[in-house]
């Protein structure tokens, strides 16, 4: 998993929980790499899921909930970091048609080991969008996140369900409807 | 600051020094990498270059030695190389002198190299352009190009490079076969013949004559098979015949067909179907010639019928019909000439003629034989006998009959039976001889009367005279008196004597002909008759001079106007000759101012001895002659007269017997 993650999680982790709760769970989760993360790097995803377990434990918040709280964070730390990617789109249905063919081709291009979901469009109107979620890694929740948070960055709102597809989140189908 | 926030913080800052670290290593190695790459990237475009050159050197030379002329030119046309191919093709040479291709274009090709070139801009070649250009010596080439264009490094062209083709002769061949092939079509097109093209049964081609045979458009018979147009009666034939052509056992056939046109109607034709074969011997295709012979069977038939009608006619008609052959076999008879001849039509034919038919002058046959043998026709009587013995008259008409190529195969007769007419016309002879015999005795005795007894007259005449001489003075008044009746008697005697002889010659004496000059004649009859002095005789035009008998016409003339002048009773008396010329005849009339005929003898008064008037001198016979010298020169005489007013005689003379000949 690539580095930005862990660096922006503990970012969110050291803002919303302080600095403490930040070292508690890189202390107690025996990491490999001892914590010590850059965004350049590589690391397992398994230290990501002790990481948010610790957090879960420490904090007593569902893990869901921590990680689709953790996709809220993200999509604005991405936007800073890229702030072309999303300049490039005018509506978040756009943006989201265009995961696959274009941001996704762009992130391969800078981290060309980077293990990235898939995401399948069914189904495509003016104001709505179906699409599955695809991934070994089982972060939809994460994803539910980035979804809302991009609406929200074009002023818009969206009422975003979801069903998953595979019991262990591997393949979920989100079904996004934009407001108004 | 307590001791557990700054161990957190430490260790938070060490983390943060070995990320550092961390990414520093990984940026370094990136570095390391990317000076790998470049380096090999450099060499391995070193290694590009040098085979890009290598191959354009290599192409160069594929280019110069190509045997086919090789140009390449900028955008603007103007040549940048070419090889010597095409220098020794075009005559130029771009180093001697700057060329530009668009100069040599034929004023003809430069719209289509406009089209060609904007073609080539967009698609980047051109294949087949054609067009015909001038070389340096001014002579016309006709050349094929082949043509792509030359890039730079950034994809923008910049040249075009063409392969050229000298294809003048091709073209040069092309052309003879179109005109060649346009020739040919204009014989097919206007020939009178149908001519269809047929492969497998189905028409691939048709001239313009079969459409207008069939009423199909072109287009329409092309979608058709022989069958569709062949009428179904004659398919099984034509198709035997196509098989054993197929079998080769036929080169080619004829036969008489019909086809179905496109309104339904039928089309009759000859149909002539050769084989177009292959050099394997196998059948391509099969040419067609339909000839129209729908006028030709109509007039076929319409011989037949013809045939048949003059066949009825010649077995019906009440007319002997035979036929014989040079040596006067018989051929043919009708019924007719059975009938006449009592023999039958089995026991005439292929018998000799004149073995069978008694002709009782037998040389007559022989000679009308010969005649037909030179080809002459007449016609003749025969007197012949019939099968019962009984003799017949036969009116023949005898002609030569031919072959078609002309010549006399023998003769053709066609027989009427004259045995009735002939018997009357024999009957009418005998009669006419016997008529002729009296009328000669007739006239001869009147003549022998009118002279034997003018000769007592003439001595009663004398006798009388002679007794008036030696007695005048011993009769009394009366005696004398008497004498002088008797006198008179025997004088009107005498005058009507005369009158018969010349009546009798008027109708039968030959007549002579020579020139009558009327305007002499009426002279000398105003010289010889007496005319009473109160008359006067006026001729008011020129009268035609006829040829015709002097004394005839005279007689005419005279004894008309010796009436005329004779009976007036006006104190001045006018007889007028008038004269008029129709076509076919003169017209005279003789007009006086005298006494006048009553109506009732109009009519009676041209009949021998009828007179009216009282007078000594009329015999009554004169106007008798008259009537019949007009009658003799074919012409009518009648008479216009009211009585107290005048009398006008009108006669006609028929100018084909009294003119000259024109």
């Amino acid at each position: 998993m690539k580095g930005i993650i862990f660096t922006e999680f503990l970012e969110m982790v050291e803002s919303k929980f302080g600095l403490e709760t930040a070292d508690a769970i890189i202390e107690s989760a025996n990491l490999p790499s001892q914590g010590i993360y850059t965004s350049v790097g590589t690391y397992d995803f398994n230290e990501m899921v002790s990481l948010i377990t610790e957090l879960g434990t420490i904090t007593d918040i569902e893990l869901g909930e921590l990680i689709y709280t953790f996709g809220h964070y993200l999509f604005a730390s991405l936007g800073n970091a890229h702030p072309e990617v999303i300049q490039s789109y005018n509506s978040p249905l756009a943006l989201l048609y265009s995961i696959e063919d274009h941001i996704h081709v762009h992130v391969q291009k800078l981290y060309p080991d980077a293990e990235l979901p898939t995401f399948k469009i069914l189904e495509k109107t003016d104001t709505s969008l179906t699409m599955v979620y695809c991934s070994t890694r089982g972060l939809y929740r994460l994803a539910h996140g980035l979804i809302e948070k991009a609406f929200e960055h074009f002023n818009k709102t969206a009422t975003v369900s979801y069903e998953l597809l595979k019991e262990d989140g591997t393949e979920v189908q989100f079904h996004i409807v934009q407001n108004g | 600051m307590d001791s557990k926030e700054v161990l957190l913080l430490k260790r938070a800052l060490q983390r943060q020094k070995m990320a550092r670290q961390q990414a520093e290593k990984i940026l370094e190695a990136k570095s390391k990498e990317l000076y790998d790459v470049t380096h090999h990237l450099k060499h391995a475009n070193a290694k590009l270059e040098n085979l890009l050159n290598e191959k354009t050197s290599e192409l160069d030379g594929v280019f110069i030695n190509i045997i086919d002329p090789y140009v390449v030119m900028d955008l603007q046309f103007n040549v940048v190389n070419m090889n010597s191919s095409a220098k020794e093709f075009l005559g130029y040479d771009y180093m001697e002198e700057s060329l530009n291709l668009s100069n040599l274009v034929h004023e003809d090709f430069v719209e289509y190299t406009t089209e060609s070139i904007q073609s080539l801009l967009e698609v980047g070649v051109l294949k087949n352009y054609r067009a015909k250009i001038y070389v340096k010596d001014g002579s016309v080439k006709w050349v094929q190009i082949n043509s792509s264009l030359i890039y730079n490094s950034s994809s923008q062209p910049v040249a075009a490079q063409g392969i050229l083709r000298d294809i003048t002769q091709e073209m040069e061949i092309k052309q003879l076969l179109l005109e060649q092939r346009s020739q040919l079509d204009i014989i097919v097109q206007n020939s009178p013949l149908g001519i269809v093209l047929i492969d497998d049964g189905k028409i691939i081609k048709a001239n313009s004559t079969i459409t207008q045979l069939l009423g199909y458009k072109e287009v329409e018979l092309k979608c058709m098979t022989v069958k569709h147009i062949s009428n179904p009666e004659d398919e099984a034939e034509g198709a035997r015949l196509v098989k054993e052509m197929k079998q080769g056992k036929l080169d080619n056939f004829s036969i008489v067909n019909r086809y179905r046109k496109k309104d339904g109607s039928q089309l009759w034709a000859k149909t002539s179907v050769s084989a177009v074969k292959n050099r394997n011997g196998e059948i391509d295709y099969l040419v067609a010639l339909i000839e129209d012979i729908t006028k030709q069977r109509a007039a076929e038939d319409s011989i037949k019928a013809e045939r048949e009608k003059y066949s009825s006619i010649i077995a019906n008609m009440n007319l002997g019909l035979i036929e014989v052959d040079n040596e006067d076999i018989i051929q043919m008879t009708n019924q007719s000439f059975c009938n006449m001849s009592g023999f039958q039509q089995n026991e005439l034919v292929g018998k000799k003629a004149s073995d069978l038919l008694q002709v009782q002058n037998r040389n007559l046959i022989p000679s009308k034989s010969l005649k037909r043998k030179a080809g002459i026709s007449d016609s003749y009587e025969v007197a012949v006998l019939d099968k019962e013995g009984a003799k017949k008259h036969w009116l023949i008409s005898g002609a030569p009959r031919y072959d078609l190529d002309n010549n006399v195969i023998g003769s053709i007769g066609i027989h009427l039976d004259i045995t009735n007419q002939k018997i009357l016309e024999l009957q009418k002879e005998r009669l006419l001889k016997e008529l002729e015999n009296s009328n000669k005795g007739l006239q001869e005795y009147a003549h022998i009367v009118s002279h034997d007894l003018k000769s007592p007259l003439r001595s009663i005449s004398a006798l009388s005279t002679w007794l008036y001489e030696d007695y005048k003075d011993v009769l009394d008044e009366t005696g004398q008196h008497n004498l002088h009746l008797m006198q008179d008697k025997v004088a009107s005697m005498d005058r009507l004597i005369q009158g018969i002889l010349e009546y009798s010659t008027a109708n039968n004496s030959a007549l002579g002909k020579t020139e009558v000059d009327l305007n002499i004649v009426i002279t000398t009859i105003g010289d010889t008759i007496f005319i009473p002095e109160h008359v006067q005789l006026v001729v008011p035009m020129k009268l035609p001079t006829l040829l015709a008998d002097a004394t005839k016409i005279q007689q005419l003339f005279q004894n008309i106007i010796g009436n005329a002048v004779m009976h007036i009773e006006k104190e001045k008396g006018l007889v007028e000759v008038i004269f008029s010329d129709s076509d076919s005849h003169w017209s005279f009339t003789i007009k006086d101012n005298g006494v006048g005929i009553p109506k009732e003898y109009h009519e009676k008064i041209f009949q021998i001895f009828q007179s009216i008037g009282s007078k000594e001198r009329s015999t009554g016979i004169g106007l008798s002659i008259v009537k019949k010298i007009v009658n003799r020169y074919g012409g009518d005489i009648w008479v216009e007269s009211e009585v107290g007013k005048g009398t006008a005689f009108h006669f006609t003379l028929l100018k084909e017997i009294c003119s000259f000949p024109l």
